[in-house]
């Protein structure tokens, strides 16, 4: 190989670091604008709604932000999050002394589709895309077949005033809940051996296992998590919606694919990570509500959503150019 | 020397899993048979052929995509807006209103297929994110042409489509697309250079194949191949709806792996598709024979996606 | 007498303002084999790649057939007669071999769809015309890499092309694969085609070569025929010096104690077969043979990067067993691997994160990474082995091959191994980093490190390793001793001709 590009000092950094602060820049702009359009926009209820709402995406899409760094991808999120919609609202049946116990088996039920979801990635070897999508496809018939098309349960009135309405003067407890485990995600992505070995699986699995990292293991407990935090976020849309539905998962393979990558991340993976996404989430969020401010009908903003993402891709990826 | 047992060793080793899908196709035909004697009736499966042809459009275009190495998410949203555009701009009064409904959805393939086919390609970016919002924005398109369900379809063109030819017309179109795309991918040049693209996409450009190009086509191909697939909703349903694509992309995806085709690229048969298609059809339509409940199908698509590419790592494992 | 086909002048070559070459000419005739020859980084590939059309020269002209040519792209490079096989194939895996040669220009038939008959009666014509034979109808992916570059060669002859470029064809061949390769190329003269051909195996060059055409650092040394050149004459055309500096010299003698042994080693796959060695304290232990006969499978096996049956190892003593490269890395023994851009670094990654990536639970503060430790260690790293790099979060991508090796070196080191396996260590270094490596070595070998290297560069095993274990097919052939060590006589058990299980040993 001849040698080299001209050196590159601090520079060279600042611009890796470049496309995850350019989604919160981006993000600052779009808010303006929205200021500028309706005023009000800005007001601390209506971003506390806006964080409220974003909350739950965001949640969901920690998950799909590990799978998609490892170089993978989950599918069955959508549907994680609805059945752990249903289960949620069946145990608590409106009682909040049963809110752990529907934690509990939500957590579980996310954990076992996790493990579901590995076994076959990694050791029958059959791409994620078509793991997670076959697993997702099953859980929904499960859901579908143990409500009969009518889930059950609502609510406990904590949960509803965790994600209801503000609790504590401004701020949703589910916010604060999203706000800390986003804290703990990041650290554990770029300060500890963990996220370091992800980063090493999703840009070169084979060099990562030259160097001694145990990237099955770390595969396998990949999409563990992703499928946990799916199900979290569907324990959650409990409290907020009040009772379950069986379409409330729906999107959200989209929107949280969406959120990971105009948040950043490359979709190989290795690069990228949750500070971005977490903006990326805020910015799904605030496009779909600006424009239903703004009186754009629902066909106009599905439009405008789709456009915003390409147009947010390309400038990543004339960015990163720019830097080779 | 070329012997005779080289060619059948070649011809096991690029159809192995064919043969073997429609074995699987043909032991799932007669289990059936077995659980309902109304199964192998001449009604039964031209029944059967009605309701896996839009599906089998669909995953016939898939798989093209497939073989570059790409993936179409945004198909099933063709499908929605040929069908609510074709409804929309169907003239049921004039004998002849029908033609630029048709003509109008083919042209709406060509151009969705086009703009994914030109980001995609130009643009250099991953298929399966621009095609995930080109979903949307074509989703968005299909509503804001019919926000709710309904229209009126002209009643030659949905007689002729549905019963035409004895019924027996969807099945003859059925069988010209799939040797015909089948011609495409297994005997023209063109499907080598989609191939090529699919195994090594720079080692293509170094031969001097026009990478771009191959890729636009593909996803023209594939759109226009979904667009069918809208305007034989369009008779069948005899209205429009924006929502009607919605798990076609998807079950394209199943269809297509199921029929042996990678997700990496390069390996893949539309015949092993059209067995796909099948595979996935056919449960449905036992459970609407048997009067089962129709959520059992999730499970079993699910199922048998997860089933096939097993036997295929582990087969490759030997 | 045979005129000239080729003639590039004065070419020049800058990347991102280093030049890569200076005003660089050379010839070709019809019919000729030219050599182009030099040390890694001197410009060789680069001015092929000008001339088939992938990088523009910034200055200088490229004439065939004494016409001046503009070739800036594959297509016109083509269009010109130039045709150029590389060392990355441009095969798809997952077509036939006819389906390969024809690519982009199969015969059709009047439907327009490829004609398979004419397609197969082509393939059998050209393999018989240029003397090439496989079977055209197996898929390319279960070839050897000997026939894929057949292929590939193939692929590249039936568009006709006049001048032929061969980079380093030989590098991943055996050696009746590379006269069967010499046959074809002979075969390909007579024809009246010229063979433009980059390598770095001297006796290849003399081998096959009518002229050879020396760069060093981007700019013309010499040309010459090769007749009445003789190889240390080349290698001083290559290096501006003599071999006998480009190996340290040794100061320690080894001693007889044993830091690591193999005994038995098998694998089922049948790529090794009964290894046994032992490897002294001091001492630099030589893993050699025609490529492709086990050095790398035994190599990534003692690493726990590949499975095997039976045989036992122990490490200063004690057994030593790993199925798994973390296992392996755990207990002590480390692997420099062959390939450094695909198996040794993230590319992307800076050379930071690589020298740390395999030692980060060495630095911890409770679960957290300690990141001024790991600062410190980096600086260490960097400084211990003379690494140049901007800063270490530069991307590793970004640093010459000798640094990059240095890099892979270092990652390793941070675990403080007790057996350091080398693969091809200093393939596409330049002689700077290769001198360097080598103290390393030294120095490691002195320290108690069991240092086992494979290398296919005879000079390399020859200047470097106390005992050499030469392996021919998967087996033991001979190891042999500092003074048994001879190219030819490594040659001769490499080739299976000797053997140390015949009662005269070197004898034969």
């Amino acid at each position: 190989m001849f040698r080299m590009r001209k050196a590159g000092t601090k520079a060279s950094n600042f611009k890796l670091a470049q496309s995850q602060m350019m989604v919160y820049l981006i993000l600052i702009f779009v808010l303006l604008i929205a200021q500028l359009a309706s005023p009000g926009y800005l007001a601390l209820n209506h971003v506390a709604g806006i964080l409220r709402l974003s909350s739950f995406l965001g949640i969901a899409a920690i998950g799909q932000t590990f799978a998609i760094l490892i170089g993978g991808i989950d599918l069955s999120i959508a549907n994680v999050i609805t059945f752990a919609n249903v289960i949620a609202a069946q145990v608590m049946s409106g009682s909040d002394s049963n809110m752990l116990a529907a934690l509990l088996w939500v957590l579980l039920m996310g954990a076992a589709v996790g493990v579901i979801n590995a076994l076959g990635i990694r050791f029958l070897k059959i791409p994620p895309f078509i793991m997670t999508l076959g697993v997702g496809t099953i859980i929904r018939g499960i859901f579908l077949i143990y409500t009969n098309g009518a889930p059950k349960g609502n609510a406990a009135p904590l949960l509803r005033a965790i994600c209801g309405q503000s609790m504590m003067g401004i701020v949703s407890g589910i916010v604060i809940i999203w706000l800390i485990l986003s804290i703990a995600v990041v650290i554990i992505q770029k300060i500890t051996p963990y996220g370091r070995q992800i980063y090493a699986i999703g840009i070169n699995e084979q060099a990562s296992r030259y160097s001694g990292i145990p990237t099955g293991r770390i595969i396998f407990s990949v999409y563990i998590l992703s499928a946990v935090f799916a199900a979290l976020a569907g324990y959650f849309l409990v409290g907020y919606t009040g009772t379950s539905f069986l379409d409330v998962g729906s999107d959200y393979n989209t929107t949280t694919i969406a959120a990971v990558v105009i948040g950043g991340t490359a979709i190989t993976g290795g690069k990228g990570g949750y500070i971005g996404t977490f903006a990326g989430a805020i910015m799904m969020t605030v496009l779909n509500d600006f424009l239903t401010i703004v009186n754009i009908p629902t066909a106009g903003r599905q439009i405008a959503q789709g456009f915003i993402i390409l147009a947010l891709v390309l400038v990543y990826s004339r960015g990163k150019k720019h830097n080779q | 020397m070329i012997k005779k047992n080289d060619n059948k060793m070649h011809f096991w080793q690029r159809n192995s899993h064919t043969v073997l899908i429609f074995a699987f196709l043909a032991v799932l035909m007669i289990i059936v048979s077995l659980f309902s004697d109304s199964f192998f009736t001449e009604r039964n499966l031209k029944n059967l052929v009605l309701s896996a042809f839009p599906l089998l459009m669909v995953a016939l275009g898939q798989t093209l995509v497939l073989l570059t190495g790409g993936i179409d998410l945004s198909l099933g949203a063709i499908v929605s807006l040929t069908n609510v555009s074709c409804v929309t701009l169907m003239n049921t009064e004039s004998s002849v209103g029908w033609i630029p409904a048709l003509a109008a959805a083919v042209l709406i393939g060509v151009l969705c297929g086009g703009l994914n086919g030109l980001i995609i390609s130009k643009g250099r970016l991953a298929p399966i994110i621009v095609t995930l919002a080109t979903t949307t924005i074509f989703e968005g398109i299909a509503l804001f042409v019919m926000s709710s369900p309904g229209g009126r379809v002209h009643s030659g063109f949905r007689q002729f489509f549905i019963r035409g030819i004895n019924g027996y017309f969807p099945l003859i179109v059925s069988i010209v697309v799939v040797l015909l795309v089948r011609m495409i991918s297994n005997q023209s040049a063109y499907g080598r250079h989609l191939r090529s693209l699919g195994g090594n996409e720079t080692a293509a450009y170094s031969t001097g194949i026009k990478v771009d190009r191959v890729k636009l086509i593909a996803y023209i191909l594939a759109a226009v191949l979904a667009a069918l697939a809208g305007i034989y909703l369009t008779a069948r349903m005899n209205s429009g709806d924006a929502t009607v694509g919605k798990n076609y992309s998807m079950n394209a995806i199943t269809s297509s792996v199921v029929g042996g085709t990678a997700m990496t690229g390069a390996i893949g048969d539309p015949l092993g598709t059209v067995a796909g298609v099948f595979i996935v059809t056919i449960i449905n339509n036992m459970l609407n024979l048997l009067g089962a409940s129709s959520f059992y199908q999730f499970i079993y698509q699910g199922g048998i996606l997860i089933a096939a590419l097993s036997l295929s790592a582990l087969r490759r494992q030997k | 007498m045979s005129q000239e086909i080729l003639r590039m002048v004065n070419i020049s070559k800058a990347f991102s303002g280093i030049k890569a070459l200076d005003n660089v000419s050379f010839s070709c005739n019809q019919g000729e084999v030219h050599v182009l020859a030099g040390e890694n980084g001197a410009g060789k590939s680069t001015i092929l790649k000008i001339l088939a059309g992938i990088y523009h020269a910034d200055a200088g002209d490229i004439n065939i057939r004494g016409e001046k040519r503009k070739i800036t792209s594959p297509e016109q490079s083509q269009h010109a007669g130039v045709a150029m096989v590389f060392q990355e194939l441009t095969l798809i895996d997952e077509l036939t071999v006819e389906e390969n040669i024809f690519l982009h220009t199969e015969p059709r038939n009047r439907f327009g769809l490829v004609d398979r008959k004419v397609l197969r009666q082509n393939t059998l014509a050209a393999m018989d015309r240029f003397g090439i034979h496989l079977d055209p109808g197996i898929l390319v992916s279960r070839l050897p890499v000997a026939l894929k570059q057949m292929t590939e060669i193939l692929k590249v002859l039936v568009r006709e092309p006049e001048i032929i470029i061969l980079d380093e064809p030989t590098s991943a061949l055996a050696s009746q694969e590379v006269q069967r390769l010499f046959t074809i190329i002979e075969n390909l003269t007579s024809l009246g085609k010229s063979i433009v051909f980059i390598s770095h195996r001297l006796e290849e060059v003399f081998a096959i070569g009518h002229r050879v055409t020396v760069l060093k650092d981007g700019k013309n040394v010499d040309t010459q025929p090769l007749q009445g050149l003789d190889e240390g004459g080349l290698i001083r055309m290559m290096i501006g010096r003599s071999l006998e500096g480009t190996y340290p010299a040794k100061t320690l003698t080894p001693n007889t104690e044993t830091v690591f042994t193999v005994r038995g080693l098998t694998s089922s796959d049948g790529r090794l077969n009964n290894i046994s060695f032992d490897v002294k304290r001091g001492e630099v232990f030589g893993i050699a043979g025609l490529q492709g006969h086990g050095q790398s499978d035994l190599l990534t096996t003692i690493a726990g990067l590949k499975a095997y049956n039976t045989g036992e190892m122990s490490i200063q003593g004690e057994p030593y067993h790993a199925s798994h490269a973390d296992e392996a890395i755990s207990k002590g023994v480390a692997l420099v691997p062959s390939d450094r851009k695909s198996q040794g670094l993230m590319l992307d990654l800076s050379v930071r994160h690589n020298a740390a990536i395999s030692s980060l639970s060495k630095r911890l503060k409770g679960i957290f990474i300690d990141l001024p430790a790991e600062k410190q260690f980096v600086q260490q790293t960097i400084d211990m082995l003379s690494i140049k790099a901007p800063n270490m979060d530069s991307p590793v991508h970004t640093l010459s091959g000798g640094n990059q090796q240095k890099v892979v070196l270092g990652k390793m080191l941070a675990l403080h191994p007790k057996v350091i396996l080398f693969d091809e260590p200093t393939r596409g270094i330049d002689v700077e980093s290769k001198l360097e490596f080598y103290q390393l070595m030294l120095q490691l070998a002195a320290d108690g490190v069991a240092v086992i290297m494979n290398s296919s560069d005879l000079m390399e095993v020859i200047g470097m390793c106390d005992r050499v274990l030469v392996m021919y097919e998967g087996r033991v052939s001979g190891i042999l001793t500092k003074d048994e060590m001879t190219e030819e006589t490594i040659m001769r058990f490499a080739m299976g001709v000797a053997s140390q299980d015949t009662p005269a040993g070197n004898a034969s």
